[in-house]
């Protein structure tokens, strides 16, 4: 419709448009010239739009031009790509050229018209004829004519690719675009020509200004699709592929993985690892890729444009020709030879040619796929860290900081080394397993001499793992006599005279089992635990050294649960294959044991007794061993969660724990045991001693007091002999059992000693008046012992036997004597409550004149004698 | 608690009750009310509760106001975005179908739209008219579009001639 069609308009016409509603005319028109259009149709409406800085400010954004006052940085594009003239504010009598003009800003308001005029009176002719008339050839371009350098040009489409951003709400849009697009292909396959040319000529300088000129195209535009960072990274690498090609050939393969001559220690199914040819290899690589990134360094600005190109360059070669390619042939290869089955011709190695290879130790030497897996990693890993990378620098906010390659690259290593890693934890607890049980057998097998080069194998894992682990390899022993004698250092203070060595109890007891006690060793062995929890510790360390760098919370929660497996497995094997049958063996041979097979000893003491409590001593301290191993390497290394030790019950404690606890209930039962053994065998020894010391009828019947002197008020040698066993079995069990088991243990040895004692008293001895003092010497000398040794029960039973002992000590030789002795027995059976009347009865039989006096004291004691009854 | 009503008087003395959030699509009557009533807690003990408040608005026309009232009542319960939004993306923005066919009316009625809009402070729809003009305007020279719009021409032909020269700059070529 129009005015003109309409007559009788009923309103008059428009003077005066309001400013707001010009203003929001103006923004909505999309066509710059309908913009000029309209702003002519009455002096107002011009006044208005040319004074309408908003509206000129928004033209200037589309372009990417404006710049608000003293606001940091730039609006334009990647924060990271800028260089040179990109933020330099717009000068007034700066001479604009279509090289510089898109990329100068303007901040000031009121100068927003008058500049955009400008740019688009440079701008939108030049962009008409580039990508509206559609030249065939725009090289043809007077303008081009006019900047033919390549850096000038790529300056002017960075600025054309801004400037027909005011299009971009018109239908010609599209157009332009795919017609930029395409020049920009172009454009930038001619650069990247003429980079190659320059680098094949070795002239840095204008490769250097070329990739500036790519730069400059790295818009973040539009639609302006060009990624010259991409068609650039991908010059590179089309540059270098050549170089990798030697990392997909069989033939390197070859050359690692070789067919052995003769047996030998490393050696799997008829092939070895060439260690040194993977060390020729990867120097070769570094020497490769240090070429490759000097030459990037020398054709990049010291900025941030290189570290890209050099990041994407390395996780390419790293993805398909390193790890993707050369190390997963070697491990495919690897496990293949694993799988193979052992060849029957191989000759034996020459024994004069016997070596020990590298890197070879107990864990690996049945696998190359576990001689390569951790060997490679290692080799990845210190290659990476030692290359040259070239020095760049990153514009994070205001400063430029140094970029660390080392870090990014170890996360690509990681990433695709991770499958490896994986399936090498998976498989690892196997392999642990099957090397603690050859560790264990090889052991038993050949004890001592065995112990030197074990321990050197243990070591030898380190070797392949990083440095910072090195430091560790002694850790454990030495963590273990520390904390051995930190904890003695604190009983030293109690405990007296002993300790003129300055040796601690605990180190004492240390020192004695690793140097005296060699058959102990044989059965249970520390040094054997030792070597085993370092045996452990190093596939730990193997492990969360392999994965240290790129764990996620996935593979670090399944690590976690491999680790602990291994040390349940760890635990069980010792406790099966070596805890359980030392002291079953120790146990036994407690059993076994005969006194009377024995010589007669020196040491009053049981031998095997002495060593089953070494054992004991043994066992807890691989338990405490155990502990620390726990505490220090999985609870401190949150390998475990743990609740706190003291709330730490059955229920709450996890797999480890409990297969601890496992252990320490073992030892406890074992404990039990041995000391009921042990008591058995005690008291066997003390019978010996009896038998030995021909104890008899005539010990204490003595007829006159010369015998007497011989024995000079000293206790007879029995007696001496069995407090002297007796003694030296509680003062060894004082220091390594617990105080409650050796009460009950001097209880029931008590207990069993009266039995003996009684037994002894009632069949065996005659005790005349005078042997009496001697009987009363003993029973004072055992008395006095078991006080010592507050054995109560027993001390009752001597108290009650010193007043037995009157029994004999009193003369017979008239009734009224023999009366006196029939109230004696009758008083001491009646208040002691020890013995029965019956008892005390029994032992008053056995005075040397009973025979004589019986049916006097029978008068007494029951009225009459036997011989009174008379047979009617 | 019943609203209070809200009648809006045009300038030629018709009388338009609304609900109040139809009324609040204009900020000048928002801001008009926020002064007229009393706060919130106020209100129940306010004995005038069921007069009626009277809204003058000087410049529209009933004719006018019925259709700008139908579109509040359109966009009562919708929430427009701040108005901060950038020109330009207003510029790539389509036009509402719903406010395209609202907004079919004549040249007239249009520009009265939108002066109303101005007036009362309605920016979408303000913003709504102007596209539809900007739309109209396209391809047009300028006087085809004072000849739409009904626009005096109040340049001298030696000052339009001399116009045209300062903006040579602009011919496409």
């Amino acid at each position: 419709m129009n005015a003109v069609d309409m007559p009788g308009w009923p309103r008059p016409p428009i003077k005066v448009i309001p400013a707001n509603i010009v203003h929001t005319i103006a923004v909505n028109i999309s066509n710059f010239r309908d913009l000029l259009n309209f702003s002519l149709v009455n002096k107002s409406c011009y006044n208005e739009i040319i004074n309408d800085n908003k509206l000129w400010i928004g033209y200037l954004k589309t372009i990417h031009c404006w710049k608000r006052h003293g606001s940091q940085g730039n609006e334009i594009g990647k924060a990271t790509t800028r260089r040179t003239s990109g933020d330099t504010s717009l000068l007034i009598d700066e001479e604009l050229t279509p090289i510089n003009c898109v990329s100068k800003s303007v901040s000031d308001p009121n100068l927003a018209r008058l500049e955009f005029i400008k740019i688009y009176e440079i701008m939108a002719p030049i962009s008409n004829d580039l990508l509206v008339k559609n030249y065939s050839n725009f090289q043809s371009l007077a303008v081009f004519k006019e900047f033919n350098d390549p850096f000038d040009q790529s300056m002017l489409f960075a600025g054309i690719g801004k400037f027909i951003q005011i299009y971009r709400h018109e239908d010609r849009y599209r157009n332009m675009v795919i017609r930029l697009n395409t020049i920009l292909d172009l454009f930038v396959t001619s650069v990247i020509r003429e980079i190659e040319i320059r680098l094949r000529q070795e002239d840095f300088k204008e490769a250097r200004k070329l990739i500036s000129a790519l730069d400059n195209l790295s818009l973040d535009i539009g639609d302006i699709e060009v990624d010259s960072l991409e068609a650039l990274l991908e010059f590179f690498l089309d540059r270098y592929v050549e170089t990798y090609s030697f990392l997909s050939s069989m033939d390197t393969v070859d050359r690692v993985l070789k067919k052995a001559t003769h047996k030998a220690r490393g050696v799997v199914k008829g092939y070895y690892l060439d260690f040194v040819e993977v060390d020729t290899i990867f120097d070769q690589v570094a020497s490769l890729l240090n070429s490759q990134l000097n030459e990037i360094d020398r054709i990049f600005d010291t900025n941030a444009d290189e570290v890209p190109i050099v990041l994407k360059l390395m996780e390419t070669f790293l993805g398909n020709y390193l790890i993707g390619g050369l190390v997963e042939k070697l491990l495919n290869r690897a496990k293949h030879v694993d799988g193979l089955d052992e060849p029957e011709d191989l000759a034996e190695e020459p024994e004069d040619e016997k070596t020990d290879p590298p890197h070879v130790n107990i864990m690996n030497e049945n696998s190359l796929y576990f001689q390569c897996v951790p060997f490679l990693h290692h080799k990845l890993l210190s290659t990476f860290a030692n290359l040259n990378y070239p020095q760049s620098s990153m514009d994070s906010s205001k400063q430029a900081t140094k970029m660390d390659y080392y870090p990014v690259i170890t996360g690509f290593i990681n990433f695709y080394y991770e499958p490896h890693l994986v399936e090498f934890s998976d498989q690892l607890p196997k392999q642990c397993h099957q090397s603690l049980v050859h560790l264990i057998n090889s052991w038993e097998l050949n004890k001592v001499e065995n112990e030197r080069m074990l321990e050197q194998e243990i070591l030898k894992f380190v070797d392949d793992s990083s440095e910072a682990q090195t430091n560790h390899t002694f850790d454990i022993f030495s963590s273990f006599t520390n904390i051995f004698r930190l904890k003695g250092a604190k009983k030293t203070e109690k405990e007296e005279v002993e300790n003129e060595t300055r040796l601690t109890k605990f180190a004492a007891k240390l020192q004695i089992l690793t140097t005296n006690v060699q058959n102990i060793k044989s059965l249970v062995s520390m040094d054997l635990t030792v070597l085993i929890l370092q045996h452990v510790k190093n596939s730990y360390d193997l492990l969360l050294g392999l994965t240290k760098n790129s764990a996620t919370s996935d593979i670090k929660a399944s690590i976690y649960k491999v680790c602990q497996d291994i040390f349940i497995d760890m635990l069980s094997t010792l406790i099966d294959r070596h805890i359980k049958s030392g002291f079953q063996e120790a146990l036994t041979r407690l059993k076994e044991y005969n006194p009377a097979e024995l010589d007669v000893s020196v040491d009053y003491t049981v031998e095997p007794l002495t060593n089953f409590i070494e054992l004991v001593n043994v066992g807890d301290l691989i338990l405490q061993m155990i502990n620390i191993f726990y505490n220090e390497e999985l609870v401190k290394n949150e390998i475990v969660e743990t609740k706190p030790q003291k709330s730490r019950d059955f229920l709450s404690s996890n797999q480890c724990e409990k297969t601890i606890s496992k252990l320490e209930m073992m030892l406890d039962a074992y404990v039990a045991d041995g000391l009921d053994i042990s008591i058995g065998v005690i008291m066997n020894e003390v019978n010996m001693c009896i038998l030995r010391s021909q104890v008899n009828e005539g010990t204490y019947n003595l007829v006159n007091m010369e015998q007497m002197g011989i024995k000079n008020g000293k206790p007879s040698v029995y007696v001496k002999q069995t407090v002297t066993i007796l003694e030296s079995h509680f003062k060894m069990l004082s220091e390594s059992i617990d105080k409650a088991i050796l009460d009950i243990f001097k209880e029931e040895i008590g207990e069993r000693f009266i039995a003996t004692f009684i037994k002894l008293l009632t069949k065996k001895l005659i005790i005349s008046t005078i042997g009496a003092i001697q009987f009363i010497t003993d029973i004072n000398y055992l008395y006095d012992f078991f006080v010592r040794y507050k054995i109560k029960q027993t001390v009752q039973y001597l108290v009650a036997f010193k007043k037995i002992s009157q029994l004999f000590l009193i003369e017979c030789d008239d009734k009224k004597k023999c009366k006196d002795l029939g109230k004696l027995v009758i008083d001491l059976g009646r208040d002691n409550g020890i013995f029965s009347p019956e008892e005390v009865y029994s032992f008053v039989s056995r005075r040397s004149d009973w025979i004589s006096i019986k049916r006097s004291v029978d008068k007494i004691m029951y009225g009459f004698g036997p011989d009174d009854c008379i047979i009617v | 608690m019943t609203e209070r009503k809200i009648i809006i008087i045009t300038s030629d003395g018709d009388k338009f009750p609304v609900e109040r959030k139809v009324a609040e699509k204009s900020i000048l009557i928002k801001n008009m009310l926020k002064n007229l009533l009393p706060a919130e807690e106020e209100e129940e003990d306010d004995e005038d509760e069921d007069e009626p408040i009277e809204v003058p608005t000087q410049n529209v026309r009933s004719a006018v106001m019925k259709n700008i009232l139908e579109w509040c009542d359109h966009y009562k319960d919708y929430n427009f975005p701040d108005d901060e939004q950038d020109d330009d993306s207003k510029k790539s923005a389509p036009i509402d179908a719903w406010d395209k066919n609202f907004l079919n009316v004549d040249q007239e009625m249009l520009y009265e739209i939108i002066l109303a809009a101005n007036y009362l402070n309605i920016k979408p729809l303000l913003n709504a008219g102007c596209k539809v003009v900007a739309e109209m305007i396209r391809g047009k020279s300028p006087e085809e579009i004072r000849k739409t719009f009904n626009i005096v021409n109040d340049f001298t032909p030696e000052e339009e001639a001399a116009i045209r020269r300062e903006n040579e700059w602009a011919e496409d070529r």
